[in-house]
C-alpha cells in the first residue's frame, strides 16, 4: 500500500479523488435527487472524500520526509505541464486541509440552505483549482488553474442569492477578479513574447539571457503580473473587494478565501517573479518592496477602526499580505548567478511556514466566528464581550489565534514571522541593497501597531460579567447550548497547531518547509 | 544524575498555573493552597540555584561561567538552543522571583474574584519570569520575554482597577513595541555573526569583528528595548498606570521583578555585543539615568495616590541601578545589580503595603489617611520601617546600592555627581512627607466612624519578612555584592573594558 502511494502513476491520486467525490456529487444528486435533499449525506460525502485525499497527501509527506522516498528532482507529468514534488505536494495538503476544515465547519453553518449540491461541488472546485496551481509547471497552467479556483468561489461568495450582502460581494468579488485575471493574462502575454515560452524554467533561462532592450517591456509585464495577482492576496491597492466580500460570503467561505485564496495568490506570485522573472529582479524587486510596505501599514492602520469582526480580520489579513510580500524582494536580492543561496531559501522557507500558519490562524479565526453566528452572535466586535465566562474553550481559541496573528511568542505566528524578518535582516546585512533591512524594521514596526486592534478581541473576551464599560450590543440573545463536534473540531485543531503542534515541532516545520522552497526553487 | 533545577524552575510553576486555571476548576480544594504548594518548590529551587553560585567562589570555566548548565537542542539547524545558566547576575533576580511567589500568593490569600485563573496567571508569570532571567540563548530569552506579558495583561486586565483597560493595553503596546525593535537588533547580531548561534556568550565573543557603525546601531536597538522596559524617562509613562492599575499583587511583580528584566537585560544582553556602542552610548545613558532620578523623584514628591508615589519612587531608583551599569566599572555594574536586588525586595513591600490600606480604609490618596498610625499599629510600624529603608537609610539594602552606585560614578564621572546626587536628597523628601502626612498626625475625620482593622496575618506576614530580607542584606551586603562582582568583572573583561 505505502509503496503504491510513490509509484509515479498513483502521485495524482489526491486530484483524482477531488474530481471523483465532485463529480460523484454531481451525477449522483440528478440521479437520486431525493437521497441528496439531505445537505448532511452531502456534507458526510464531501468530507469522506477531502479526508481521503488529505491522507493520501500526509503519507506522501511522512515517507518523502523519513527519507524513504527519493524524489529529488520531482515527476512532471502531461508533458511538462504538471509537476509532484515536495513543495507541490506540502501545498496540496494544506489546501485539502483547509477544505476540510471549511466542509466540517459548513455542516452547521449552512445547514438548511438551498442549492448545497452546488454548494460542495464548488467547493471542490476550487480546491481542485488550488491543487493544479500548486502542481502547474508553466504559465497558462498556472493561469487555469487560478481561474478554476477565482471562478468556483465567485459563486460561492455569492451563494446565499436572497441575501443582499452576499450577492454585492460576489458581484464585486468577480468584476475585480475577473478585471484582475485580464490584467495577469496581459502580463503573461508580454512575457510570452519577450521569453518565446510559457514554461516557467524555460522562461528563466530565455529572460535572463535577454539583452537589455526588453527591459521596459518586462517592467509594464511585472506591473501586470503583480496587479493581477495582487488581487489574489489582496495586496494595497488592490485590496478594496477584501472587506466587502469577507463580511458578505457565507463564513466558512471566508474563511476558505482568507486560508486557501491567499495561499495559491503567492504561490502564482512565487512562481511568477522568484522563478520565471528572477532574471530581471531589478525591475521590480522595488516596486514589490514598496506594495509590501503599503500593504502592511495600511491593513494595521484601517484595521484598528472597524467595528465589524470580518472587516477588521479582513484588513489584518491585507497586512499580513505585506509581512510575507516581503519574501519576493528578498528572494530577488539573493540571486546570484546558477545557484540559490542561503538565505533566498531561508526567506522562501519561511513564508512558506507563515502561510501555511496563516491557514491556521486566520483560517481559524474565521471558522470560530463562523460558529459562533450559528449560535445567534453577530459581526460586531463587541458581541465577544465577556465570551471568556460564556464559552471558555472558544474564547480561548480565539485569543491564541489573535496573539498569534500579532506574532507574540511562544505562538506558531511568531517563530515564522521571526524568520521571515530575520532573512530581510540578514539580506539587507548581507551583499544586496541595505534597505531590504527596512522591510524588517516595517514589519516589526507593523506588528506592534496590529496589536492595538488584537488586543482589543482579547480584552472584550476578558470582560467580567456585567461589566458595561461602553455602550453596543450585548450578545444576551446569543445561545450558551455546546457546539456541535464538526464546528469545534477544526476550531480546537487550529488552536491546537498553533499554540502546542507547530511551535514544539517547528525545526522539523521549517526544514520541511525549507525543502518545499528548494524544490520549488530547483524545479 | 543532577536534577536539572533551572528547568524545573520554569516547569513547575508553568505545569502548576496550567493545573491551576483548567484542571482545578472543580476540585474541592481552593486553589490558593495549589498555588502555595508550587511556588513554595520553586521558592526551595531557587534557594538552592542561589546557594549554588553563592558556593560557587572560583567560578566554573567551562559552560561560559555559569553554574547549572543545561542544554537542550530548540531548532538545532538554526543554533536556536535551550540553554540555561546561572550567575552573580541572574542568581539574585532568580532569588527574588522566587520569593515574590510565595509572598504575593500569601498576600492575596482571600482573593475571591475567579481565584484560579488569578493564581494560575501568576505561577505562568512566575514561570516565564525564571526563563528570562536563567535563558542564555537569544531566541528562548526573547520568547520568555515576550510571554512575561500575556499573564500581567490578563492580571491588569482582568483584575484591575477603574482605569485597567487603558492600563492593560498601554502597558502592552508600550513594551511589545519596544521589544520588537530589539528584535530586528538580536536578528541583526545573529546573522552579523554568521548565523551560527543565539548563545549570548558566543555572540559576544564575535563582537570585536563588528564595525563601529554596526555596533552603535545594533546597541541603540538593544538600548531601547531594554530602556522602556526599565523604564527609563521618556519612556516611563506606562509603568504608573500599569502599577496602579493592576491588584496589588500585579504591582509587586511589576515592581519587584518586571522592572528587573530591562536593566538584567541591558547587562546580560546588549553590553557584551556591542562594547563599543555601549562606550558611545554612555553619555545618552548618563543623562536618561539622571533624568530618571530627578523627574521620577520630583513627581513623586506631587502624588497624591499612594501607590502612584511608590511607581514613581521606582522609576527614581532604577535610574539609580541604570547609573551604575553607564560607569561601566565593575563597583558601579556590581552596584547596578545591588540596587536592583534591593528594590525588588523593598518596592513589593511599599505595593503591599498601599494594598492593605485599600482593603483596610479603601482609600489610598495620601491627605485621607492622616493618622492611621494609631489605628493600624502593625502596619504603621511595617510601613515606616520599609518607607526609611526606601529613602536609603544606612543598615538596609537600598542604601548600599546607592552608595556603590554614587561612589562608582564618582570615580568614573566626578563632579558630575552632584547632580544625581540631588535625587537622593529629594528622594528624603517625598518618603518623610508622605509618612508625615499619610501616617502621623490627627486623625483624619472620615476614619472617626470607621472601624478600621489592622492588616491580618496574610497582609502583614510577606510584608514582614520583605523587611526583614532588606536589614539582612543591607548588614551583610556579600552575600549578593560578591557574587555580583564577579560576574560583572568577568563581563566587563570579556568587553575588553577592564
Amino acid at each position: 500500500m505505502a509503496d503504491l502511494i510513490l509509484q509515479a502513476e498513483f502521485l495524482l491520486i489526491p486530484e483524482a479523488i477531488l474530481i471523483i467525490t465532485a463529480l460523484v456529487l454531481l451525477v449522483m444528486s440528478r440521479l437520486t435527487p431525493r437521497l441528496f435533499k439531505d445537505d448532511r449525506l452531502l456534507n458526510s460525502l464531501v468530507i469522506a472524500g477531502l479526508s481521503f485525499s488529505l491522507a493520501w497527501l500526509v503519507l506522501f509527506l511522512a515517507r518523502c520526509y523519513i527519507g524513504w522516498l527519493e524524489i529529488p528532482t520531482g515527476v512532471n507529468y502531461f508533458d511538462h505541464h504538471l509537476r509532484v514534488d515536495i513543495f507541490s505536494q506540502l501545498m496540496k495538503t494544506a489546501f485539502v486541509t483547509v477544505a476540510l476544515m471549511v466542509a466540517l465547519s459548513s455542516r452547521d453553518y449552512m445547514a438548511g440552505a438551498k442549492h448545497m449540491v452546488e454548494y460542495n461541488f464548488l467547493l471542490l472546485s476550487a480546491t481542485l483549482g488550488m491543487c493544479f496551481v500548486a502542481s502547474a509547471l508553466d504559465l497558462l497552467t498556472l493561469f487555469v488553474g487560478l481561474e478554476l479556483t477565482s471562478l468556483s468561489s465567485y459563486a460561492l461568495v455569492a451563494h446565499r442569492k436572497h441575501k443582499s450582502a452576499s450577492t454585492e460581494a460576489g458581484a464585486k468579488y468577480f468584476l475585480i477578479g475577473a478585471f484582475s485575471s485580464a490584467l495577469a493574462l496581459y502580463g503573461m502575454s508580454l512575457v510570452y513574447g519577450a521569453g518565446n515560452s510559457l514554461d516557467l524554467v524555460q522562461l528563466r533561462t530565455a529572460i535572463g539571457q535577454l539583452d537589455s532592450g526588453w527591459g521596459d517591456t518586462l517592467f509594464v509585464a511585472s506591473m501586470f503580473l503583480m496587479a493581477g495577482f495582487g488581487f489574489k492576496i489582496a495586496a494595497v491597492p488592490f485590496h478594496a473587494w477584501a472587506p466587502d466580500v469577507y463580511q458578505g460570503a457565507p463564513t466558512p467561505v471566508t474563511a476558505f478565501l482568507a486560508a486557501g485564496s491567499k495561499l495559491t495568490g503567492f504561490i502564482v506570485l512565487f512562481k511568477v517573479f522568484a522563478i520565471a522573472l528572477i532574471g530581471v529582479q531589478s525591475d521590480w524587486q522595488l516596486m514589490v518592496a514598496v506594495v509590501a510596505v503599503v500593504s502592511m501599514t495600511l491593513g494595521n492602520l484601517v484595521a484598528i477602526s472597524q467595528t465589524s469582526f470580518r472587516r477588521m480580520l479582513a484588513y489584518s489579513s491585507i497586512a499580513q499580505a505585506g509581512y510575507i510580500l516581503i519574501a519576493i524582494p528578498v528572494v530577488a536580492a539573493q540571486k546570484d548567478d546558477g545557484g540559490f543561496s542561503d538565505t533566498t531559501i531561508l526567506v522562501l522557507g519561511a513564508a512558506l511556514a507563515h502561510l501555511i500558519i496563516h491557514i491556521f490562524m486566520k483560517g481559524g479565526a474565521f471558522l470560530t466566528l463562523s460558529a459562533l453566528t450559528v449560535k445567534g452572535y453577530s459581526d460586531d466586535i463587541r458581541q465577544v464581550k465577556g465570551l471568556m465566562w460564556r464559552r471558555p474553550g472558544v474564547a480561548i481559541a480565539l485569543a491564541v489565534f489573535m496573539f498569534s496573528l500579532a506574532g507574540i511568542p511562544p505562538l506558531a505566528g511568531f517563530w515564522s514571522k521571526f524568520w521571515l524578518f530575520g532573512a530581510a535582516v540578514k539580506a539587507g546585512l548581507g551583499c544586496c541593497p541595505d534597505w531590504l533591512i527596512l522591510l524588517a524594521v516595517a514589519g516589526v514596526l507593523n506588528s506592534a501597531l496590529s496589536l492595538f486592534y488584537y488586543l482589543r478581541i482579547v480584552r472584550y473576551m476578558f470582560v467580567p460579567d456585567g461589566y458595561t464599560e461602553e455602550e453596543g450590543p450585548s450578545a444576551s440573545e446569543a445561545e450558551d447550548d455546546p457546539m456541535s463536534i464538526t464546528s469545534s473540531v477544526p476550531i480546537a485543531f487550529s488552536a491546537f497547531m498553533v499554540a502546542v503542534g507547530l511551535p514544539i515541532f517547528f525545526n522539523k516545520f521549517l526544514s520541511l518547509c525549507q525543502e518545499a522552497a528548494e524544490a520549488l526553487l530547483r524545479m | 544524575m543532577t536534577v536539572p533545577v533551572l528547568s524545573l524552575l520554569v516547569l513547575v510553576p508553568f505545569l502548576g498555573g496550567l493545573i491551576t486555571m483548567v484542571a482545578a476548576r472543580n476540585w474541592p480544594c481552593h486553589p490558593r493552597y495549589l498555588a502555595l504548594i508550587a511556588t513554595a518548590i520553586t521558592l526551595a529551587l531557587s534557594l538552592y540555584a542561589f546557594g549554588t553560585v553563592f558556593g560557587d567562589d572560583d567560578g566554573e570555566a567551562d559552560n561560559y561561567g555559569l553554574s547549572l548548565w543545561e542544554d537542550y537542542p530548540l531548532l538545532p539547524d538554526q543554533g536556536v538552543r535551550i540553554q540555561f545558566g546561572i550567575d552573580g547576575l541572574s542568581a539574585p533576580m532568580v532569588f527574588l522571583t522566587g520569593l515574590l511567589g510565595v509572598l504575593t500568593v500569601i498576600f492575596a490569600w482571600d482573593e475571591s474574584k475567579r481565584p484560579n485563573q488569578f493564581f494560575g496567571l501568576m505561577l505562568l508569570l512566575q514561570a516565564s519570569l525564571f526563563g528570562v532571567f536563567t535563558c542564555v540563548d537569544y531566541f528562548v530569552f526573547y520568547i520568555f520575554w515576550e510571554a512575561v506579558l500575556i499573564p500581567m495583561f490578563f492580571l491588569i486586565g482582568v483584575w484591575g482597577g477603574d482605569n485597567r483597560r487603558y492600563a492593560s493595553i498601554k502597558f502592552f503596546l508600550y513594551t511589545f513595541t519596544a521589544s520588537m525593535v530589539m528584535l530586528v537588533g538580536i536578528m541583526a547580531l545573529y546573522f552579523q555573526a554568521g548565523a551560527r548561534t543565539f548563545n549570548m556568550m558566543e555572540l559576544a565573543q564575535e563582537a570585536p569583528g563588528f564595525s563601529h557603525n554596526f555596533q552603535l546601531w545594533i546597541f541603540g536597538a538593544l538600548f531601547f528595548g531594554f530602556a522602556v522596559k526599565v523604564p527609563v524617562v521618556p519612556w516611563h509613562t506606562w509603568l504608573p498606570d500599569a502599577h496602579v492599575e493592576a491588584p496589588t499583587a500585579g504591582s509587586a511583580w511589576l515592581a519587584g521583578v518586571m522592572l528587573k528584566m530591562g536593566a538584567y537585560g541591558l547587562i546580560r544582553a546588549a553590553l557584551p555585543m556591542a562594547p563599543e556602542g555601549a562606550e558611545a552610548f554612555v553619555p545618552v545613558m548618563v543623562i536618561l539615568a539622571t533624568a530618571s532620578i530627578l523627574y521620577g523623584a520630583l513627581l513623586s514628591l506631587g502624588q497624591k495616590d499612594l501607590k502612584k508615589l511608590v511607581a514613581y519612587a521606582s522609576i527614581s531608583h532604577m535610574g539609580i541601578a541604570l547609573l551604575g551599569i553607564a560607569t561601566l566599572t565593575p563597583l558601579g555594574l556590581a552596584g547596578a545589580v545591588f540596587m536592583m536586588f534591593a528594590h525588588g525586595i523593598i518596592s513589593p513591600a511599599m505595593f503591599m503595603i498601599a494594598g492593605t490600606l485599600q482593603h483596610r480604609v479603601k482609600t489610598r490618596r495620601i491627605p485621607e489617611l492622616s493618622g492611621l498610625a494609631n489605628r493600624m499599629p502593625m502596619v504603621g510600624s511595617l510601613w515606616l520601617i520599609i518607607f526609611l529603608g526606601s529613602l536609603g537609610l544606612p543598615g538596609m539594602a537600598a542604601f548600599i546600592a546607592e552608595f556603590t552606585v554614587f561612589v562608582a560614578f564618582w570615580e568614573s564621572h566626578g563632579w558630575w555627581l552632584v547632580i544625581p546626587i540631588i535625587g537622593v536628597l529629594f528622594s528624603g523628601a517625598y518618603h518623610l512627607w508622605a509618612l508625615q502626612r499619610a501616617l502621623f498626625g490627627p486623625l483624619h475625620p472620615s476614619f472617626d466612624e470607621m472601624d478600621i482593622e489592622d492588616g491580618s496575618w496574610n497582609e502583614n506576614l510577606p510584608v514582614a519578612v520583605l523587611m526583614m530580607l532588606a536589614v539582612l542584606f543591607g548588614i551583610l551586603p556579600a552575600l549578593v555584592m560578591d557574587m555580583a562582582d564577579t560576574s560583572m568583572v568577568s563581563i566587563l573583561e570579556n568587553m575588553g573594558v577592564l
